[in-house]
């Protein structure tokens, strides 16, 4: 186990070095090298330039996953306990997951205008879904025993829905706000390239026009570290939730 | 004397063939009763009819006078695998059916320390079902079902997934709780020495009918001895033969 993890470092740090050879005689326009695109980075960091940028984009992450995700929740777990409106919202929910939703992107800047509010809803629609589709999933197959055993002890629709099929399907559900986080960031960043003069992705953009490739690489650096620690920071929630689902399961 | 009475009870899962055809059957007041027979003849269907799990189609079902048609709640019901919710610990799923209903008093929890006591394994309490063997499981599944100190229990081949000598160790247990609240038992299985050993009647089922009922003599306090002699084999042959099929059948 321990000797893997050396070797993926040592991977990373190999990397590296052949980025750096490769990168040393080509234009910094097309492909920087790492020492150049790190010293951009601790300059953006240092000046405060990013910071901005950092936070709108963060912000706007955040907000768009808490509000799809309790969207998602809500409406899954109505339509994975009433049939009907399993059946009266399914055909929708279908057609709307067919559509590709960041094509919608342009219409929402068109309704929210150019400020955080259109990004917001584009995240929170793309992480909508997932969740939407674990939890109705989780909620509607229960194990048809526990089912009995609550029926047995007399309990009322409610209590099975909230004691029995929600913590049943946690494990789903959180694995549903998963995807969404990762999906979080791509909404965010794909909303900024569209309008907006804040935040990382209108920064790509920016960085693109201005021809400042070094610029652009470490701007998708902090990218890819907010959207890590996102992850991380999901991945933390989850294990502390499921673990006394998986406690005696030897990894 | 009559506890629980079957009446011309008829039922059947589709249009096609009975699963149960005429039962006529009564359990009297705590009484260990067992019933047993080959995998598919109804058994299982012929318990959830009487804890009022499903509804007879035809025929009438009676629970010390009152008609069951719906679980009661003096009733505790043992299912096939041991149906712990894996979010609670130990302690809390023998609670289980007391926390639906209201907050536990001081007396039931400490009724809960002793019945886990008693199966052994109150030094888990705190555990997780994840982390406990399925024989440990199924204890507590077992000190569930006697939380509320039902008049009757029914129990659904409890043991029939653990290996012989924890089953033997069940046996045992199950017979102690059962004699110390006076519960009238109704117990499913198709192991015969597990029915001879722990029940005061057997009825036998085939192709969704009881074809016989037979009382079985053996001193009331069972041990480990009494499996080994020959008066408890020879009960054991009878009932075989009673279920038919075996050597005879293939000829």
């Amino acid at each position: 186990m321990k000797r893997v993890e050396y070797y993926s470092i040592l991977l990373f740090i190999l990397l590296l070095i052949g980025w750096q050879l490769l990168a040393q005689p080509m234009s910094e326009l097309v492909l920087p090298t790492p020492t150049v695109i790190m010293l951009e980075l601790w300059d953006g960091l240092n000046s405060g330039y990013f910071l901005p940028h950092i936070i709108r984009t963060g912000s706007e992450v955040i907000l768009g996953l808490l509000i799809g995700c309790s969207m998602g929740f809500i409406l899954g777990v109505l339509m994975g306990e009433f049939d009907v409106l399993r059946k009266l919202f399914y055909p929708y929910v279908i057609a709307s997951q067919a559509v590709p939703k960041l094509a919608l992107a342009p219409l929402f800047i068109l309704w929210f205008g150019f400020g955080m509010t259109s990004k917001v809803v584009i995240t929170a629609l793309i992480c909508f879904f997932p969740l939407l589709e674990n939890t109705v999933t989780a909620v509607q197959y229960t194990d048809p025993n526990k089912k009995d055993l609550f029926y047995v002890l007399g309990a009322t629709r409610l209590q099975t829905l909230v004691r029995l099929k929600i913590p049943a399907g946690l494990p789903a559900i959180l694995a549903g706000f998963r995807v969404a986080v990762v999906l979080a960031v791509v909404g965010a960043v794909v909303g900024e390239f569209i309008g907006g003069n804040k935040g990382l992705g209108a920064m790509i953009i920016a960085s693109q026009s201005m021809m400042d490739t070094p610029l652009m690489f470490s701007i998708l650096i902090l990218l890819t570290v907010m959207g890590m620690l996102l992850y991380q920071g999901v991945s933390l929630i989850e294990k502390f939730l499921l673990k006394p689902y998986t406690k005696g399961i030897k990894k | 004397m009559s506890f629980l009475t079957l009446e011309h009870v008829h039922y059947r899962y589709n249009d096609l063939d009975f699963a149960l055809k005429d039962v006529n059957w009564q359990v009297n007041q705590g009484e260990f009763h067992s019933l047993l027979g080959k995998s598919g003849c109804g058994k299982t269907t012929l318990l959830k009819l009487a804890a009022g799990l499903l509804k007879p189609e035809q025929g009438k079902i009676f629970l010390h006078g009152t008609e069951v048609y719906r679980p009661l709640p003096q009733m505790g019901y043992v299912f096939q695998a041991p149906t712990l919710l894996e979010w609670k610990n130990i302690l809390d799923n023998v609670l289980l059916p007391i926390v639906l209903k209201r907050k536990p008093k001081e007396e039931e929890l400490d009724f809960a320390n002793e019945l886990l006591q008693l199966v052994g394994i109150h030094s888990h309490k705190l555990k997780y079902p994840s982390e406990l063997s399925g024989g440990q499981q199924s204890r507590v599944a077992i000190a569930r079902a006697l939380i509320q100190k039902p008049v009757m229990l029914y129990l659904d081949e409890p043991f029939a997934a653990l290996d012989a000598i924890t089953r033997e160790e069940l046996q045992d247990d199950l017979l102690k709780l059962c004699k110390m609240q006076k519960t009238t038992v109704l117990f499913i299985t198709h192991d015969i020495t597990e029915a001879v050993y722990l029940s005061d009647r057997i009825a036998i089922m085939f192709d969704g009918q009881i074809i016989h009922d037979m009382k079985i003599d053996l001193p009331e306090k069972r041990d480990i001895h009494m499996r080994y002699e020959s008066n408890f084999n020879e009960l054991c042959l009878t009932v075989r033969q009673y279920i038919g099929g075996g050597n005879n059948e293939k000829s």
